[in-house]
């Protein structure tokens, strides 16, 4: 705790709120874009014939053998995986940001949650197919 | 899939993105009763949907409204190890429960938001400045220009722990039932924490995306994801949730807000009809 300094608008109080940055944003945006235009490319290819997958739902596993996605059910994966991706690189940077600014603290509590998420991501490629 | 299922699913996503961006919620409580009755998902396909289309508004609101600096990053950086956390175990958890307990607990999570939403938005103006000059500034306490008052506000955080402890409960619902849990950090933080409404909402929304993105990883391991389907009403919500913050700007909220929760209302009946059955 310290004593208040002057803000930008001159009066008593604390300073302005640290915003992620351009960077921060450009980061969110590039994944939302990249998710946005797989899921335009994925319905615009569902539309051309059956998906031949049961409707039981998608197995992520099929994405290692599909990596470029030539099926719309693998290029929608690929979507949901940069939408999954987008707060997880998000937080990284954010991290960042806050040990750059002496924030040591609330740094390692974003890299404790950036754990958490890489910790999901690794039980997903890692667990066994469940059918 | 064929045009008509696709404009059907993006329809019910722009609906649920318009109406949850109007009202300040997430979509996943219209998302998941729409799915589960008018298109008969399974509970598990369609929460999995849902956590999809909560990360979408949360980056989508970050991209439009991150110049403004609204959130409070330290508070929700701190926040977010617990709630994702919990999030994480429930989601873990969530696949011992059957499908008719999950459809009575989101009934009754339905039940608690309208309670929740009936109360009016407090006036921004009684809480927006509770930073009095002079004072000692705490680590989370913060500052943002608001452009509808035109000045910057000042405002001290109170009730961490309490704050902590309610967005846990938040991210243990997102976990088991995939609704974003807005709904309940919001008030906890205008009413708990003493946050001006606007980096209330914009903290929670930063929350909700990585809420939702650690829950996930099991929902995809587990093959509870219809991707394609998911993609037509995330899009959907992308373009609802745009749409939605534009109209909120024309239409009385608090008129809205109690239509909206005679909703909530019929869809957790609903809910409630599944889990019975």
């Amino acid at each position: 705790m310290k004593r208040v300094d002057a803000t930008d608008n001159g009066a008593a109080g604390p300073r302005r709120t640290q915003g992620e940055g351009p960077v921060g944003r450009l980061i969110t945006l590039g994944g939302v874009l990249t998710a946005a235009a797989l899921m335009i490319l994925a319905l615009i290819e569902s539309t051309r014939g059956p998906i031949g997958v049961d409707r039981g739902g998608y197995h992520f596993e099929s994405l290692a053998e599909d990596i470029i996605p030539r099926n719309p059910e693998s290029c929608a994966a690929l979507a949901c995986i940069a939408l999954v991706l987008t707060p997880l690189l998000r937080l990284v940077w954010i991290a960042i940001m806050l040990s750059r600014s002496k924030r040591f603290g609330f740094a390692c509590a974003a890299f404790g949650v950036i754990m958490i998420l890489t910790g999901g991501l690794f039980f997903l490629w890692n667990s066994p197919p469940v059918r | 899939m064929d045009i008509l299922q696709i404009t059907e699913l993006v329809a019910a996503g722009f609906g649920a993105g318009t109406v949850g961006a109007m009202l300040g919620v997430g979509g996943g409580m219209i998302i998941i009763p729409i799915l589960t009755t008018a298109f008969e998902f399974q509970f598990e396909h369609a929460r999995a949907t849902s956590l999809f289309a909560v990360i979408a508004t949360s980056s989508g609101v970050a991209v439009a409204t991150g110049k403004e600096r609204f959130g409070n990053l330290r508070l929700g950086v701190l926040l977010s190890l617990p709630t994702a956390l919990v999030a994480f175990l429930n989601a873990w958890l969530a696949q011992g429960f059957k499908a008719s307990v999950l459809y009575l607990l989101f009934s009754v999570i339905l039940i608690i938001a309208g309670i929740l939403m009936w109360r009016p938005d407090p006036d921004e103006r009684a809480l927006s400045d509770n930073f009095h000059n002079g004072g000692v500034a705490g680590p989370f306490d913060g500052s943002f220009h608001d452009p509808k008052f035109k000045k910057n506000i000042n405002y001290r955080v109170r009730n961490v722990p309490a704050i902590m402890g309610v967005s846990c409960i938040a991210g243990g619902v997102s976990g088991l039932l995939g609704v974003g849990g807005g709904v309940f950090q919001v008030p906890a933080m205008a009413i708990l924490g003493g946050l001006p409404m606007r980096a209330a909402a914009a903290t929670s929304n930063f929350l909700l995306g990585i809420t939702a993105a650690a829950s996930l990883p099991f929902y995809m391991a587990r093959g509870q994801v219809r991707p394609v389907e998911t993609a037509a009403v995330v899009l959907g919500v992308l373009l609802g949730a745009f749409f939605g913050s534009w109209i909120a700007m024309k239409i009385h909220g608090n008129t809205l807000r109690r239509l909206f929760i005679i909703v909530l209302g019929a869809l957790a009946y609903q809910m409630f009809r599944k889990g019975i059955q």
